[in-house]
């Protein structure tokens, strides 16, 4: 692993942490009071800081750094999660979320957007909203003490406290040698007194480690007081007795020998003083009874790394950094180093036993998609396969046809198992459009609370990448023209707070997305009186609501009208609709003045295989969705009841079904098709209504693989696809709902469709 | 022999760099994601010390160094802390449940590997 | 009761005498008090202040009983440790280290 790829772990990380921020803002900004909400804010926020830290990235980093303080506060209930905070925090998550991009993808971020939210953010952790930004809800909310966080009272002398956030760039070239010996002119002698406690071992240090970190500083002479060491029946083992009186002769200055005693400060007394105590080294009298030695420099080449340093105390400290450049291993700790080059090859295979995270390894999307053709091509093959046996009819053989059944299942879990590594929940989709949402509602001057539903349902990765555009200019269709202003909302005696519901659920085989906003719903008069000046409809025209409704999709609809044209950005819903439709997906939309507007789009779980029942009409192959199948019916002449030039019904135990047939409405017959010469599939259209297909016969149930028409020749009404047989024929796979949408009375042609279909 | 270090930090990035740091400067190197985590790893890795983060799920780095001071096997393990606070308020805390010391992120690799060095013997 | 003219008992002591360890130890050179006694030392790769003082502290109590407290042989480690420490009792140093 290399600096590239942590650092592109880093920007997925943030996009899950930012995730994680906005919908936790988003859940307190509903009320949630959950401490551990907070907390996972807060480390959403700590973390991106940590890792823009070690990649230096400071624009990151400092506003992150602002963002958490003032979340630091909430967290410790000296600020209260006020809404209009909230705001605030929501508007900082999504800087953050641009600063994070523009440090992935280069390009930058305006500085007025951070500067003024650091001003705010600035201004809550003081305790003083900035005037302007609303007051703080709760006066009684504690001024927070942001910058002086209120420590014990320390005996000892005050710690060097490395104070202020320095970045520091991470890189494993190149490590640093060891600045904290800087080299002085000529030696000079310090005198270091030096007492644990015990809490000093029980928090894992130990003198020792201590005093042979100071020997790597200079010369010592060491003397240890043992005076305080009890008779033996009254010790405690894991007390501390012994302190020490050192005598340091270094180049370096007092900092490079207060640094090593920095983890131990509070849990020990030392005090370190300028110059030689002579006198306590030179009189052994003082020394105790055990002491009758003078110390002495010492050769500790025993006691792991200290030790060539400190023999050779004199000799400058940086040296030995760069001398093997190839060698990663920092100087100051050698023999390490020289341990894992002489045993790195035979030691290669010993990789960490515990690795602690989810096992998950990243892949190329590329070598996925490959592998997805690929095992649509092994189906296809397999189907081949099968089907020249059946007609090659060695029959008989058994052992061939339970290997071909074996096959299948194998090919078919192989299949599901694929697919299943490109499916994604749509969270991160949903969760972007939290963002669309604020950002409309703040440009409009309308108050808006998205509510997302569903967002684990999952589905392939090429759908997901396609519906954010769509869905984008749906939400902003929606807050921009389904939502009233607040006042208007006040004044019909709704809340002045809008609500779009953003859902997902699987249904039928396919994902379901529904956009419904509580606003006021299509105006039909105005869109009825734009398509009638427009030309789309006569005035005659007699048009149901839905039929009105569904006008909005029209491609002449939306010219410069100000009704479609969405928020001045020129997209009409005739666009939002095409987009889909390429994606074998469908939009619709159900009204209720004054109660507001659901747009619903379905689309495929998967652009890439299909369950189909391969049916027979006019001669013609077609493939109709398993999903879409009820169940199959034998129409007896007696269930049959006509009305009308072309209308039939069927009926079905106690119901009467449209019965529709489906070589008629595909123009592949210009007659109606004898009911009883056929069979009837029971459908469930994305309305939610029951259609009965006629179709000739049926010829068996198969997995195809969908072969795109709108990529390889165009888009056909009432066609989703098209797919290979197993004989290699070509077969077209039948768009259930268009077929349906268009028994109700409407031809099947494109430019209807585009009006009409739902 | 190599020492063994156990890291505990929920954040992949970080976990990724202690792990290369690590490897780089010829340490054995085990780790976990969160505090509950980091105290099953410790039973079954033993390490010789661990460097471990303060801000994470489940159980942060105070409860987790409380877990380790008071297991009589691990109690005498060196523990480092990570932590991007400046402050004192987060060090005292760390050090009165028991902390051995601190890296301050983001970690210069060198002072990581010294502190580690500076605490194992 | 001392052990004139018998083979001191031998204390061998573990690879590692860190915090973990004090306790042990103690209890353990307590169990010996009153005789003749060797602590081995030579298999000592960590030796912490806290063992340490636990040594001294016996080698006081055989002093103070007229009883032999020798550490035999030593490994470099525990020897250099002593040394680090600024311990120089004979009891737990090899004469010819004090020379």
């Amino acid at each position: 692993m290399d600096m590239n790829e942590i650092k592109e772990i880093f920007f997925q990380e943030c996009e899950e942490q930012l995730a994680e921020l906005e919908s936790g803002l988003l859940r307190l900004n509903d009320g949630d009071t959950d401490p551990e909400t907070v907390n996972a804010v807060f480390r959403a926020v700590h973390s991106i800081k940590g890792g823009a830290g070690a990649f230096g990235l400071d624009d990151l980093v400092s506003f992150a750094h602002v963002f958490e303080t003032t979340l630091d506060c909430v967290r410790s209930n000296k600020l209260e999660a006020s809404p209009d905070l909230l705001k605030v925090m929501l508007r900082s998550a999504d800087v953050l979320s641009d600063l994070t991009a523009a440090s992935r993808d280069g390009g930058t971020v305006e500085a007025s957007r951070t500067s003024g939210l650091v001003a705010e953010l600035e201004a809550y952790a003081k305790g003083q909203p900035l005037p302007g930004a609303a007051a703080p809800a709760a006066p009684a909310a504690p001024a927070p003490q942001s910058e002086a966080p209120e420590s014990p009272v320390e005996e000892a002398p005050a710690p060097t406290d490395d104070s202020g956030f320095q970045p520091v760039p991470f890189s494993f070239d190149g490590i640093d040698d060891d600045d904290e010996l800087a080299i002085g002119g000529g030696a000079s002698v310090f005198t270091v007194r030096f007492k644990p406690r015990s809490d000093l071992y029980a928090k894992g240090n130990e003198a020792v480690l201590i005093l042979r970190e100071l020997s790597k500083v200079g010369e010592l002479q060491v003397r240890c007081e043992t005076d305080d060491l009890p008779s033996l029946d009254l010790l405690d083992p894991e007390g501390a007795y012994f302190s020490w009186l050192i005598r340091v002769e270094t180049e370096s200055d007092e900092e490079a020998i207060r640094q090593v005693f920095e983890f131990v400060e509070w849990d020990s007394a030392v005090e370190i003083t300028a110059g030689a105590d002579e006198e306590a080294f030179t009189a052994p009298d003082a020394m105790g009874e055990d002491q009758p030695m003078a110390a002495v420099p010492f050769d500790l080449s025993l006691l792991e790394d200290a030790p060539v340093v400190a023999a050779e105390a004199a000799a400058p400290e940086s040296v030995p950094a760069t001398q093997e450049p190839a060698q990663l291993a920092p100087a100051n700790m050698p023999r390490a180093a020289k341990a894992i080059a002489a045993e790195a090859e035979k030691k290669e295979a010993a990789v960490p036993a515990v690795p602690a995270a989810p096992q998950t390894i990243r892949v190329d999307l590329d070598r996925v998609d490959r592998l997805i053709n690929l095992v649509g091509e092994l189906v296809i093959n397999q189907a081949m396969l099968a089907q020249s046996v059946v007609e090659n009819e060695s029959g008989g053989s058994s052992a061939v046809n339970l290997g071909l059944e074996e096959l299948q299942q194998l090919t078919r879990e192989i299949q599901d198992s694929v697919m299943a590594i490109r499916a994604q929940p749509v969270k991160p989709v949903f969760q972007r459009m939290g963002r669309i949402v604020r950002e409309i509602a703040d440009m409009t001057g309308k108050s808006v609370k998205l509510v997302t539903e569903g967002e684990n349902t999952e589905v392939d990765k090429t759908v997901i990448d396609k519906i954010a555009e769509p869905l984008t200019h749906m939400i902003r269709n929606a807050v921009d023209h389904g939502l009233e202003g607040p006042e208007k909302r006040t004044e019909l005696g709704k809340n002045p707070e809008g609500v779009l519901k953003l859902s997902a659920k699987h249904r039928s085989g396919r994902i379901v997305i529904e956009i419904a906003d509580d606003g006021a719903g299509i105006n039909r008069e105005r869109v009825k009186a734009k398509a009638i000046e427009n030309g789309l409809i006569t005035p005659e025209a007699n048009l149901s609501d839905e039929d009105i409704d569904n006008l909005i999709f029209h491609p002449g609809f939306s010219t410069a009208d100000k009704i479609s044209d969405i928020s001045g950005r020129g997209v009409g819903m005739d666009v939002v609709k095409r987009s889909i439709q390429a994606l074998g997906g469908r939009i619709s939309i159900t009204s209720k003045p004054g109660k507001g507007s659901v747009f619903t789009m379905s689309l495929p779980l998967t652009l890439a295989v299909l369950d189909g029942m391969v049916v027979t009409v006019a001669e013609q192959t077609l493939v109709v969705p398993l999903t879409a199948i009820v169940e199959t019916l034998q129409p007896e002449k007696s269930d049959i009841h006509s009305f009308g030039p072309s209308q039939r019904l069927i009926a079905i135990r106690d119901t009467f079904c449209p019965l529709v047939d489906v070589g008629n409405i595909l123009n592949f017959r210009a007659d109606l098709a004898n009911p009883v010469d056929g069979v009837a599939l029971l459908v469930e259209s994305e309305g939610g209504g029951q259609r009965a297909l006629m179709v000739d016969a049926i010829q068996g149930q198969r997995q195809v693989v969908i072969k795109s028409l709108e990529a390889n020749y165009t888009n056909v009404p009432g066609i989703a696809a098209a797919t290979i047989l197993g004989d290699g024929r070509v077969a077209l796979i039948l768009d259930v709902d268009a077929v349906v949408t268009a028994s109700r009375g409407q031809p099947l042609s494109p430019d209807m469709m585009l009006a009409a279909t739902g | 022999m190599k020492k063994k270090v156990l890291t505990v930090d929920d954040s992949r990035t970080i976990r990724n760099m202690l792990l290369v740091t690590l490897n780089n400067a010829g340490f054995d190197t085990v780790q976990a994601e969160d505090g509950v985590e980091g105290l099953e790893v410790l039973e079954e890795s033993n390490p010789d010390v661990i460097v471990t983060d303060i801000n994470m799920p489940r159980l942060d780095g105070f409860g987790f160094i409380e877990g380790v001071r008071q297991n009589e096997r691990f109690r005498a393990i060196p523990i480092l802390v990570l932590t991007t606070e400046s402050d004192a308020e987060k060090k005292n805390r760390a050090r009165e449940a028991g902390a051995t010391g601190w890296i301050v992120k983001p970690f210069d690799p060198s002072k990581l590997i010294a502190a580690i060095e500076r605490v194992t013997a | 009761m001392s052990s004139d003219g018998t083979s001191p008992k031998v204390l061998k002591l573990p690879e590692v005498l860190d915090l973990n360890a004090a306790s042990r130890l103690h209890e353990q050179v307590l169990a010996h008090k009153g005789e003749d006694i060797d602590i081995d030392a030579s298999e000592v790769s960590r030796v912490g202040a806290q063992c340490i003082q636990v040594l001294l502290a016996a080698a006081r109590s055989w002093r103070a009983e007229e009883q032999n407290f020798r550490v035999a042989p030593a490994s470099d480690v525990f020897v250099k440790t002593l040394q680090l420490l600024g311990i120089s009792d004979e009891a737990l140093l090899p004469k010819e280290i004090l020379k």
